[in-house]
């Protein structure tokens, strides 16, 4: 690594830091398992929002995941997943499998980190998207669903 | 220093690649100049395609360089409407930081000279070929697209 442009090298260290708590979170400290969480889950989360929701997730984000974020994108082919079967299915599952987690932990501390770097209100924005039986996998850090609690 | 995160290190030396053939081809200082350069061709070219348009070229680029491509994206507002060689420089000067001294001209053709030599060529010519004919003598002409060649259009 020799970039030397101060915007593209603090990005790659934020990037690094996003990773390296997925991984904690994750517990598999396999930072390139880590990697490959978020940007699945940056993808599943993207194929539920619409363009402009895309772009303002796509402004929290440091430059490689923004890159994540984007790869393979489609904005006039949505195809966002119903429930959670359907979201959990878009993602690698083998990928996990074979290292003995569980694609759902993956997506868990994936979201988690999004949750905690990313300010409330694009929170709001993009998990008032995602399945509504996707919130139990945070029972810990829920995610701000309207309604939240009331259930 | 490596990252052991395989997917961010390739893209690290990719945009180290990119960014120092567009200071050769702007005899540009520094890369910090490139990657001004960098940034705002991109984004000009990125709302001036649309955004279907933009998908495509994206998906050809490394990693980094898509996060570069996507940086302040404003999907509504696109495409934009520079009809002219000078408005879409002006688009171009208006994105590159005033602590740095590059002309956009010479930005722009660096750019998409590099964009051409590091991907799938077919892709940039029908990128090039979604651009007004005043503008396309800044793609090169190794393209083929008519309208490439200065004083053609």
């Amino acid at each position: 690594m020799q970039i030397n442009v101060e915007p593209l090298d603090q990005s790659v260290k934020q990037a690094l830091q996003w990773i390296n708590e997925v991984d904690e979170r994750m517990g598999t400290h396999n930072p390139r398992l880590a990697m490959t969480a978020l940007q699945c889950t940056l993808q599943a989360v993207r194929r539920q929002l619409e363009p402009e929701q895309v772009a303002h997730l796509a402004k929290c984000l440091p430059i490689p995941l923004k890159g994540a974020l984007f790869e393979n994108w489609r904005p006039t082919a949505p195809r966002p997943a119903a429930n959670r079967a359907d979201f959990l299915s878009a993602l690698q599952d083998t990928v996990f499998r074979n290292v003995g987690i569980t694609v759902e932990r993956a997506v868990k501390a994936s979201i988690e980190v999004m949750c905690k770097r990313i300010p409330a209100e694009t929170v709001a924005e993009f998990a008032t998207r995602l399945p509504f039986d996707l919130r139990s996998l945070w029972s810990n850090e829920p995610l701000p669903y309207p309604g939240h609690g009331a259930v | 220093m490596t990252s052991s995160v395989e997917v961010l290190d390739r893209s690290i030396q990719q945009t180290n690649l990119w960014l120092d053939d567009i200071a050769t081809h702007m005899g540009a200082p520094d890369r910090q100049t490139a990657y001004q350069a960098l940034r705002a061709v991109l984004m000009a070219v990125r709302d001036r395609i649309g955004i279907d348009n933009a998908a495509h070229l994206a998906a050809q680029l490394p990693l980094m360089i898509r996060g570069i491509f996507y940086e302040n994206f404003h999907p509504h507002g696109t495409p934009t409407q520079e009809e002219t060689r000078d408005a879409f420089l002006k688009k171009v000067s208006s994105l590159i930081s005033p602590t740095v001294d590059a002309d956009p001209a010479k930005a722009t053709k660096a750019v998409l000279r590099v964009l051409y030599e590091r991907i799938d060529p077919n892709e940039v010519a029908k990128v090039a070929g979604l651009f007004p004919m005043p503008l396309r003598s800044l793609w090169p002409e190794e393209t083929d697209v008519p309208g490439t060649r200065e004083g053609e259009a």
